[in-house]
């Protein structure tokens, strides 16, 4: 898994985590199903892509390790 | 490098906690206190254009007060609320039920219904609801909106009425669901920070140069003692 897919993974997940949180300390309603719904899809995407930039940026910015000599 | 990215890691979830945290406490102090009574008098027409008048009063409160999520009545789970419901008409009903839905993602959380067995057709009455939460106590917290409605005995409403309660949880996040919540958000967080780390996909090898002919190769021979033996 590349650092861009699992960025896009945490973000999704943090971005409905993140709403359904909002919700329980008052700063979300979530007694509509549509506009839940809304608000999950919009939290997902808006954290996908921002996790998805994150994840390509520190992967860019990562040097893996040198193998050791022992390894060949 | 991986030792200070573990602590960047750690340390942006201990902020990110903290931020949440405050908000918290910030939105609960903002909140008006409504425990005093709020226009017991005047009855309220029927929020859903029925035939029937009413108001209904949350421990004392009058629920038309906390009609926004912003100005949502605060309250505890833990704690036995009272409901009193207040009916008038011009003409004789027969009321014979008071219900109380809490609503979360568009369905009912809980019902909570009083009945009355017997009714006869009158113009006025009252319904007197003692509602505890339950276990959502132990599960929830945040703002929720409820339904009040009073009904016939074929279950046809007269009147209903949407308010939104704030219910907070001891120490704000002594819940189970908000508990869970932030610990999935740490460990995300954490995830996210240290997703540079993960191994780039191998790169494909490059594909083979095409293996030259052997009269291309004898014609380019470099070594000029074949090319004398041939002569």
């Amino acid at each position: 898994m590349s650092a861009l897919t699992r960025g896009t993974g945490c973000g999704i997940v943090l971005g409905l985590a993140l709403v359904l949180l909002g919700q329980q300390f008052g700063f979300v309603d979530l007694s509509r199903l549509t506009a839940s719904i809304e608000y999950l899809v919009l939290g997902a995407i808006v954290m996908g892509v921002l996790g998805a930039i994150i994840g390509w940026r520190l992967g860019r910015g990562h040097r893996p390790p040198a193998p050791s000599k022992n390894a060949a | 490098m991986g030792r200070r990215r573990d602590t960047r890691g750690a340390t942006a979830a201990l902020l990110f906690v903290l931020i949440l945290a405050l908000g918290s406490i910030l939105t609960g102090s903002a909140r008006p206190n409504l425990s005093h009574n709020a226009g017991l008098t005047a009855f309220i027409p029927a929020a859903s254009g029925g035939p029937i008048r009413a108001y209904v009063t949350w421990d004392g409160t009058n629920v038309t007060s906390a009609t926004t999520a912003s100005s949502a009545l605060s309250t505890n789970f833990a704690s036995t609320i009272t409901l009193v419901y207040h009916w008038s008409s011009t003409s004789n009903y027969n009321v014979s039920d008071a219900r109380l839905q809490m609503l979360y993602f568009g369905y009912a959380l809980s019902t909570r219904d009083v009945v009355d067995s017997n009714p006869q057709p009158t113009n006025n009455g009252t319904f007197t609801m003692a509602w505890q939460a339950g276990a959502l106590d132990y599960l929830l917290e945040g703002t929720f909106r409820l339904t009040v409605s009073l009904l016939t005995p074929t279950s046809t409403a007269l009147w209903n009425q949407d308010f939104y309660v704030h219910a907070s949880a001891p120490l704000k996040v002594l819940a189970a669901i908000p508990i869970i919540l932030v610990l999935i958000v740490v460990y995300e967080t954490y995830g996210l920070l240290t997703s540079g780390r993960e191994p780039a996909p191998p790169k494909e090898p490059r594909p083979a140069a095409p293996a030259p002919s052997t009269a291309d190769s004898k014609a380019k021979s470099p070594d000029p003692k074949v090319e004398e033996a041939e002569s």
